[in-house]
């Protein structure tokens, strides 16, 4: 592909993506996506976890390559390599962790980087940026230093940052996901208005109630193709939940467990309230039972509050109120930790929190065992019985590695994954709270791990289930609920239809059940 | 056993590129001296006698690493927990405050109960210390680089104090502490050396703290930690308070360095009595690849550059700061050998040489 020339973004009318294919390895993210934005409007980009939004996005912001398709702006094709050459194309990024550097002001973090001048006055500068602001209708003191100023005014400097840069389309992700109500209400308007300037506009998001607010036209991503392209006025969020999560076939009933019957409830979580790292309520007023020999589901989209609900029941994170209660006790003797004997766990992340990788695959093993009685003699690590246990699961699970002395980088993802899922299930826990257990894992792999969960179930287990995967949670669990925002949106079970359990997980409180 | 040779054949391997900087390091330092009209052929050779010459020259290498070994082991164990102990120095220096203190008080009462006593004392000294810096650490947030920093400092003016005040010598005339009582001295290893059984307990440590490491479940938390702290909390694993384990295990084995250089060595506790060990410690943790078995040749190639310097200034009156230059571009090089552009280039050729049809 040749580059005629860049194109002077102020006169460009629209960008197109066209034919748009990404594979990483064997996975392939994008399967030919077509997208174009005019100057002008606000074209809502919709999608589940993994169809691909943020991979495209990465795309036109120079973070990736395609494998194939093109870009135009308008009709000339353009290369965007690097992130530079995506700011010089006139195209800017507001990202859903803000790139701002703490401890400058708004000034210096607005002109970081189009900034090329080697001396400057630092007074005529902050002179220059506060007219600019002024002049864009935002209230933002230049002189303030970033640090001292809220997440809605952060998202603002990141606009004003884009706008500074020139630039004539602006992608949005996941913008409102930080946001107050009422900082969302001036977001909003922000939007109106550079849209009223002629600037184009991408609003990547889950919640549907904002697609139909904010956007002209909206374009809906599956499993990297691209579903529909479609003017909002003529959508509904039934239809489009739909359409976003597609067609899910409820399995066979005589998986269900008979819920009438006499339930042992062995964990009961009431009127949950967990604060994360910036102060937000991640989750909120949760309560539910777990009872033994069911797989409860916990629906929604990544980043609902999963991830804090999980640690909090693991022991790893303090709760702000409401109460976690066990009824059978599942801790280590004369300890405060949770026997992982017992009480089996599956941590979503798996390179970063469930695996060292440059350790072997038998120390992988013994991770959260190394104080256990059965890998020890005389004090020592007893290896031969921690390789021989290691084989075990490797031979159990079907994991293709060449022994427990391999590095556990060296396994491919789904090895690893199957091999996180011998490890919980080992020891034949009594509960199991498992995160996403069939990510990045083939068809064949999944099914194994769902009949071990199966499995686990008919002998009495109780597994708590967190996926973000709608067909998995259909085909495991007995019931599930759907948490978004941090709130329980809705209970559900295998007869409860997708496009419910889709308007929950985009934020829709219930209209109308089943 | 057969485990302990699988680990240290690893081991080798992976000092390759150590003994590849060293070489470096050496080969261009002899050319810096070449500048200054002296032959490079004349100063390695002359470096090579003054460490290996003889008996003597070696016992002298040994020693000086000694104390080497003990300050690298313990930035290598606090390392592998992934935290960075900078506090070696003050570590070292409580030990040999410790060790004087009994030393100079306790004259002949000494019993094999009191040299235990000792040991856990002088042992202690250095815990304390890193143990401070991981309570400022898990409570307070502070790193623990600045943090071990500011005691060293705190560390050394102690010792001033001391040597000026409550453990000066009875004769008051120089800031240094009375001799060691006979019998709180290490015993000599090797007739007409000054090499004493400290370098025996040294490689002692080493083996332990291998051991500690790689074969008990409490280091392999530590290395688990050292490597992904995330995946160790998420296991269940109290990183704060192993992070405090590592750094007053760390800090113990600093000060025991301390302890031997003043019970086997000067006999008496100077200002000086650290010529900066606890910071070429750091150096030699790196050399040796921050394993505990790694430490022991690297120390002694730190070792051998000290009295080859030494022999330098003897016999070519070349300042004995160029072993000082050789170690810092020694460190250089580890690093640049480390780097993944030198580690592409490096195998890149290897495969070109292989597939040379010549």
């Amino acid at each position: 592909m040749v580059v005629e020339k860049v194109p002077i973004s102020s006169s460009v009318r629209a960008i197109r993506l066209q034919g748009i294919q990404k594979h990483f390895g064997s996975i392939q993210a994008l399967a030919g996506v077509d997208l174009t934005l005019q100057a002008g409007e606000v074209h809502a980009l919709l999608g589940e976890n993994g169809a691909g939004k943020s991979t495209l996005m990465k795309i036109l912001c120079g973070l990736y390559r395609p494998d194939a398709g093109a870009i135009y702006f308008d009709n000339h094709p353009v290369k965007i390599d690097s992130p530079a050459v995506a700011m010089q194309l006139g195209l800017g990024f507001v990202q859903q962790h803000f790139s701002l550097v703490d401890n400058l002001t708004v000034t210096e973090n607005i002109v970081l980087g189009a900034q090329s001048r080697f001396f400057y006055s630092p007074a005529a500068l902050q002179q220059q940026v506060q007219t600019f602001i002024n002049t864009n209708g935002f209230a933002l003191e230049a002189a303030a230093p970033v640090s001292a100023l809220g997440v809605g005014e952060k998202q603002r400097v990141e606009i004003i940052k884009a706008l500074y840069r020139q630039a004539k389309f602006i992608v949005f992700d996941e913008p409102t996901s930080v946001l107050a109500p009422q900082e969302i209400a001036m977001l909003f308007a922000t939007i109106r208005r550079l849209q009223a300037e002629g600037k184009g506009i991408i609003f990547i998001t889950h919640k549907l109630d904002e697609v139909l607010q904010i956007s002209n036209r909206l374009t809906i991503l599956r499993a990297g193709k691209n579903v529909v392209t479609l003017d909002a006025g003529s959508a509904t969020a039934e239809n489009l939940a739909y359409m976003m999560i597609g067609e899910i076939i409820p399995p066979a009933p005589a998986n269900y467990h008979n819920l009438t019957g006499a339930r042992s409830v062995l964990l009961q979580v009431k009127n949950l309230q967990i604060q994360n790292e910036r102060r937000h309520f991640a989750v909120n007023d949760i309560s539910f039972e777990l009872a033994a020999g069911e797989i409860l589901g916990v629906a929604g989209v990544d980043g609902s509050g999963q991830h804090e609900l999980a640690e909090a029941i693991m022991g790893l994170r303090q709760p702000e109120a409401g109460m976690i209660q066990w009824k059978i006790s599942l801790l280590k003797k004369k300890k405060t930790l949770f026997d992982r004997r017992r009480l089996g766990f599956v941590p979503p992340d798996r390179s970063s929190e469930a695996f060292v990788s440059d350790f072997s695959v038998a120390e992988n093993f013994m991770l959260e065992r190394s104080d256990d009685d059965e890998f020890r003699c005389a004090g020592f690590l007893a290896a031969a019985k921690i390789d021989d246990r290691t084989k075990s699961v490797i031979e159990n699970f079907n994991v293709v590695c060449k022994g427990p002395e391999q590095k556990l980088r060296e396994l491919s993802g789904g090895n690893q994954q199957k091999f996180l899922l011998g490890r919980a299930l080992s020891t034949n826990p009594e509960v199991l709270v498992a995160m996403n257990p069939t990510w990045g894992v083939d068809v064949a792999a999944t099914a194994a791990i769902h009949t071990r969960l199966r499995h686990m179930q008919k002998r009495g287990g109780a597994i708590l289930l967190f996926s973000t995967d709608l067909e998995e949670i259909y085909a495991l669990c007995d019931r599930f609920f759907v948490i978004h925002a941090g709130r329980l949106m809705g209970w559900a079970t295998a007869t409860t239809s997708a496009t419910q359990v889709g308007l929950w997980m985009t934020g829709r409180p219930s209209a109308s059940i089943r | 056993m057969r485990r302990f040779v699988e680990t240290t054949r690893e081991l080798g391997l992976s000092l390759l590129p150590s003994i590849l900087a060293f070489v470096s390091a050496s080969l261009v330092a002899a050319l810096l001296v070449s500048f200054f009209n002296h032959s490079p052929i004349l100063v390695l050779r002359t470096i090579w006698q003054g460490a290996f010459g003889d008996v003597y020259s070696l016992s002298e290498t040994l020693l000086k690493a000694t104390p080497l070994v003990c300050t690298g082991l313990a930035v290598a164990l606090a390392f592998r927990a992934g935290v960075w102990n900078i506090g070696a120095e003050g570590q070292f220096i409580a030990g040999a405050m410790t060790v004087t203190v009994f030393g100079v008080s306790a004259t002949n009462l000494f019993s094999p109960l009191l040299w235990l006593i000792m040991t856990g004392c002088v042992f202690l000294s250095g815990a304390v210390l890193g143990m401070v810096v991981g309570w400022l650490r898990e409570k307070r947030g502070v790193s623990e680089v600045i943090s071990t920093i500011m005691l060293n400092a705190i560390a050394l003016q102690f010792l001033s104090y001391a040597l000026h005040g409550p453990l000066q010598e009875i004769a008051r005339n120089y800031p240094q502490s009375d001799r060691l009582a006979d019998v709180a001295r290490l015993p000599q290893l090797w007739p007409g050396t000054r090499l004493h059984t400290g370098v025996l307990i040294v490689v002692l440590l080493a083996v332990t703290l291998w051991v500690i490491l790689f074969r008990l479940p409490l280091g392999f938390r530590l290395r688990v930690i050292g490597q992904n702290s995330r995946a160790a909390r998420f296991a269940g694993i109290k990183v704060s308070r192993h992070i405090a384990i590592a750094l007053a295990l760390s800090g113990g084995v600093a000060a025991i360095g301390g302890a031997i250089e003043v019970a086997g060595v000067t006999g008496r506790l100077y200002e000086n009595i650290s010529p900066g060990y606890g910071y070429t410690g750091i150096a030699v943790a790196m050399l040796g690849r921050l394993h505990p078995l790694g430490v022991l040749p690297a120390a002694f190639l730190f070792g051998a550059l000290e009295s080859g310097a030494r022999a330098l200034q003897r016999n070519l009156g070349i300042s004995p700061v160029l072993a000082e230059v050789i170690q810092g571009m020694v460190i250089l090089f580890v690093v640049l050998y480390e780097t993944r552009w030198f580690r592409e280039r490096l195998t890149k050729y290897v495969t070109f040489l292989n597939n040379d049809p010549k």
